[in-house]
């Protein structure tokens, strides 16, 4: 027998039945079907790397030993669980159509800000060429609202989230949308959670007392070092928005104190530009905020100057692992956005299976009341799902994201990730492979998103240890 | 078992027990907040919401 054939032979680790990686000298050993986490010696870590399930049905081992701890949380299912220990796939299949509970309003596809990387370039400040208004209406607002009063059934509580382009330059239909709700509420049975997702240019002291007032979520747009986020982030004029939006940032969460509307955060995007990107979360942290995001520029094309490339995938491990370190050791005082992650609990394996749920869940409204599955697919019309004041009417793709889930997408069912990630953005499939269905877990996107959870997930079962 | 596994084990300790295959029978309520995992808006891990029942 060949060395490569005896390795093959002996070695079992199938990534969909278990995972295990080291990070700052600590050994992780996931089993993703049961949830379970394990912090291992070396010695128990290595193991794993020969020992196979067919092992333990044969051979408990030493009581005491190495082997015998593993054989003993094989069989209490562990080590080594498979999905349909837990019949986790009976969900998916009967996954059905479910009522409404999440609303995305693009309220303007303007926007004052002129992003090298915007996602959504091919609508924003363009949709005057085409004959309509770039912003939407009260009206259409409204009855955006009413559609998801109408379509969510039996849930009480709904979401909505004003978007763009940038929001505040349609802040009469935002104040009005917020007011038509808080209005009904009582009498439609319902409570709203608003979300607003800002630039902060046209942030004033009003603004910024209704949104501390009404929304329970804010999102504050920045890319962190003032030469990092100018660099990008450009008002019409070529200048730099850093310093034209700082101090309100800095305003707007020092009065947000109203109790249940305190979630706020800095949310920023790294590119190439800004590989270090570890920095922007330093200085954000510097300037005072505690709440930080700085995500993976999504962008359309590989070549695209600012786009992540494969090459650059050791330098952004470095960095979440550095943020990893600084936090761990409490030298970074940040509410890390993608750290975040309850390993004792989060949210059932059913949610687990279909992510966002957009499409189905979860819509999106255009300026013109056109219904989309989410922002990602506004304005593209294969993905039109009929309007405001009659929709969703096209039910075939509400059912075709009703069954999209991590048991039909085509790499998910053999990642480890699955239940973590849920099968990542349907949008960002569809614009890679134009198929909402087809993911490859050794995909940039999926192995920065694998990164980053090794990183939540260590630093959450130390903290459990 | 989970926490006869953390206190005996001296190579492998569980710091979470079999948290995911728990929720399966008594989930599925939706209640929970809509995530979205594209990276244009917050790349949010589902495992990092909360349950809300």
């Amino acid at each position: 027998m060949t060395g490569a054939k005896a390795k093959q032979e002996h070695t079992c680790l199938k990534e969909s039945n278990l995972h295990k990686f080291s990070l700052a000298g600590n050994y992780f050993v996931i089993d993703p079907a049961s949830g379970a986490v394990h912090i291992a010696d070396k010695q128990a870590f290595d193991l794993l790397d020969k020992v196979k399930p067919s092992f333990f049905e044969r051979y408990s081992g030493i009581d005491g030993g190495c082997y015998s701890e593993l054989y003993n949380l094989y069989k209490d299912g562990l080590l080594f669980s498979e999905d349909s220990r837990y019949n986790y796939q009976s969900y998916a299949e009967t996954a059905v159509d479910a009522p409404l509970k999440a609303l995305c309003l693009h309220v303007s596809h303007d926007c004052n800000l002129k992003c090298e990387y915007c996602f959504a370039d091919s609508f924003v400040n363009q949709a005057e060429c085409c004959g309509e208004s770039s912003q939407m209406s009260v009206e259409t607002a409204k009855q955006a609202i009413e559609l998801l009063v109408r379509e969510s059934g039996e849930r009480v509580v709904l979401e909505a989230d004003f978007f763009g382009g940038e929001p505040l330059m349609a802040w009469e239909t935002v104040t009005a949308a917020v007011d038509y709700a808080r209005a009904n509420e009582s009498k439609w049975g319902k409570t709203f959670r608003f979300t607003i997702t800002t630039n902060g240019l046209l942030l004033d002291d009003d603004k910024i007392a209704y949104i501390n007032e009404q929304m329970s979520n804010c999102v504050l747009s920045l890319d962190g070092r003032k030469s990092v986020n100018d660099r990008v982030r450009p008002a019409h004029n070529g200048k730099g928005s850093f310093d034209l939006v700082i101090d309100k940032y800095k305003k707007l969460i020092q009065s947000r104190t109203k109790p249940g509307f305190t979630d706020c955060y800095v949310r920023g995007t790294f590119t190439a530009y800004n590989l270090d990107f570890s920095e922007d979360v330093i200085e954000l942290a510097r300037l005072g905020f505690e709440n930080v995001s700085i995500e993976p520029v999504t962008a359309a094309a590989d070549d695209l100057p600012y786009a992540i490339r494969r090459e650059h995938l050791p330098q952004i491990y470095k960095q979440y692992e550095r943020l990893f370190r600084l936090i761990k050791s409490r030298r970074l005082k940040v509410n890390f956005f993608h750290f975040n992650i309850d390993l004792k609990g989060g949210p059932c394996v059913i949610r687990r299976l279909r992510g966002c749920g957009c499409g189905n869940e979860y819509l999106a409204v255009a300026p013109s009341g056109r219904i989309y599955p989410c922002h990602r697919f506004a304005e593209n019309d294969r993905w039109h799902m009929g309007g405001v004041s009659i929709g969703p009417h096209e039910i075939d793709i509400k059912k075709y994201f009703a069954k999209t889930h991590i048991y039909s997408k085509t790499d998910c069912p053999d990642c480890w990730a699955r239940f973590y990630c849920s099968g990542g953005c349907n949008a960002s499939s569809y614009e890679v492979y134009s198929d909402c269905r087809v993911t490859a877990s050794d995909s940039v996107e999926c192995l920065m998103m694998k990164k980053r959870l090794e990183c939540a997930i260590a630093l959450n079962a130390l903290k459990l240890k | 078992m989970d926490n006869n596994t953390k206190t005996q084990n001296t190579h492998i300790k569980t710091v979470t027990g079999a948290s995911l295959k728990e929720t399966a029978e008594k989930g599925g309520c939706g209640k929970c907040r809509t995530s979205c995992q594209s990276a244009c808006k917050t790349s949010c891990t589902v495992a990092n919401q909360p349950c809300e029942r």
